[in-house]
C-alpha cells in the first residue's frame, strides 16, 4: 500500500515538472523595438555617435527595457493539488532615446554618446524565472 | 519501538538537511549577452541626427550636405546558453567600408536597432538540469533514508530512489542537448552624405579578381 502511494507520488511529480519543461517555451510575446533603437530623428542639434574632439560637458543618460517574472508554488489541499503560477511583467513606458532627447537644453550645441548598451539577463531557478532587456545610452552634451 | 524510531529519525534528519541544502546551492541558472557600443572610431563623423559635426568642430547642417546613399547592415552578437558574455559591437570596419565604396565624407540618421532578443535554449536547457537536479537528489535522498532505516521500509525505498536517480541523471544529460546560443540581432542603417563643394572622393575600386 506504502510503495504503490510512494511510487504514485513519484509519478505526480515528474509529471508535474515535465509538464512545467514543456510549457516552458509557449507564448512568445513581441519584442518591442522602439525600446531598443537608439535614433536622434527629432534633433534639431548634432547627436554625435563616432569619437568628436571637444570640451567635456553635462553627462546625460537614459534607459528602457522589460521585465518578466515568473513564480510557481503547490500546495495540498484534501486531495486536490493546487499550483499557482505568478507572472509580473513590466516595461518603460517610453523609449530611451526620447527619455535623452528630454534631457537636452535649447542652449545645448551638440550630444556627443559615450557609451551604448543592450543588455540581456536571463535567470531560472527552482519554480521561478526572470529575464530583463535593457538598452542604456549615455551621452554628454557640449556647449 | 518509539526509542527505534526516534533513532531513525535522528539518522534521517541530517539527510534530510543534507538535501535541502544541496537543492538550495544548485540549480541556478543564468544567461547574461551584453552589447557595448563606445564612441566609433572612425576616419569621418557619424551622427544619428540629421546634422553632425566636422573635424573642424563645426556643424554641419542638412543644408550643407547631399545624400550619397543608404545602408542598411545586420549583427548578431551570441552568447553561449548559461555563459555571461561582454561583446564590443565593433561596427567601424564596415561602416568604413560602406562610405568608402559609397564615395561619402560622412554619415547621418544613423540608427541601432535591436530587432529580436533570443534566449536561445537558455530556458529548455535549465528546465531540464533543475528536473534532473531535483529527481536526481530526490531519488539519492529516498535511497539514502532506507539504507539508514533499513528492513521492509528499505525494500520499497531502494527502488523508488533508483528510479528516481536515474530519471534525474537522463533529464540532466537531455540539458546537453539543447545549447542554441542567446543571441542580439541587431539592425544598423543610415545615410552616406557628402559635403557640398567638396571634392568628390573616387569610390573605392572594387576588388580585382584574383588569378589562380
Amino acid at each position: 500500500m506504502s510503495s504503490q502511494r510512494a511510487h504514485g507520488g513519484a509519478a505526480g511529480v515528474l509529471l508535474a515538472v515535465v509538464v512545467g519543461v514543456g510549457s516552458a517555451g509557449c507564448g512568445k510575446a513581441a519584442f518591442p523595438t522602439e525600446l531598443f533603437t537608439v535614433h536622434g530623428r527629432n534633433a534639431d542639434y548634432p547627436v554625435m555617435v563616432s569619437e568628436t574632439p571637444g570640451d567635456g560637458g553635462r553627462e546625460i543618460s537614459a534607459s528602457s527595457g522589460t521585465q518578466v517574472s515568473v513564480s510557481q508554488s503547490s500546495y495540498t489541499s484534501g486531495n486536490t493539488r493546487v499550483t499557482v503560477t505568478t507572472t509580473r511583467s513590466a516595461r518603460s513606458e517610453l523609449p530611451a532615446s526620447e527619455k535623452l532627447a528630454a534631457q537636452v537644453r535649447r542652449s545645448d550645441k551638440w550630444v556627443q554618446i559615450q557609451n551604448i548598451e543592450y543588455e540581456a539577463v536571463d535567470f531560472s531557478t527552482y519554480g521561478s524565472s526572470a529575464a530583463g532587456r535593457e538598452l542604456r545610452i549615455d551621452a554628454e552634451v557640449r556647449k | 519501538m518509539n526509542l527505534a524510531r526516534a533513532t531513525a529519525a535522528r539518522r534521517v534528519g541530517p539527510a534530510v538537511l543534507t538535501g535541502a541544502l544541496l537543492l538550495a546551492t544548485t540549480g541556478c541558472y543564468t544567461t547574461s549577452n551584453v552589447v557595448t557600443m563606445p564612441p566609433l572610431r572612425t576616419d569621418f563623423p557619424v551622427s544619428a541626427s540629421g546634422q553632425y559635426v566636422d573635424g573642424d568642430g563645426d556643424i554641419v547642417e542638412e543644408d550643407g550636405y547631399e545624400d550619397v546613399s543608404t545602408f542598411t547592415i545586420e549583427r548578431t552578437y551570441e552568447v553561449s546558453r548559461h555563459g555571461e558574455g561582454r561583446i564590443e559591437a565593433e561596427l567601424e570596419p564596415e561602416l568604413q567600408r560602406i562610405v568608402e565604396k559609397a564615395g561619402g565624407d560622412a554619415i547621418t540618421n544613423l540608427e541601432i536597432t535591436a530587432v529580436e532578443y533570443d534566449s536561445g535554449s537558455h530556458n529548455s536547457a535549465a528546465g531540464w538540469k533543475i528536473f534532473g537536479w531535483t529527481m536526481g537528489l530526490s531519488g539519492g535522498l529516498i535511497a539514502g533514508t532506507g539504507a539508514l532505516v533499513g528492513g521492509d521500509a528499505a525494500d520499497v525505498l531502494y527502488p523508488v530512489g533508483g528510479v528516481l536517480l536515474g530519471v534525474g541523471v537522463v533529464g540532466y544529460l537531455l540539458s546537453f542537448t539543447t545549447t542554441d546560443p542567446a543571441q542580439w540581432q541587431m539592425q544598423v542603417s543610415g545615410q552616406v552624405v557628402r559635403r557640398k563643394g567638396s571634392a568628390r572622393p573616387e569610390p573605392a575600386p572594387e576588388p580585382a579578381p584574383q588569378e589562380l
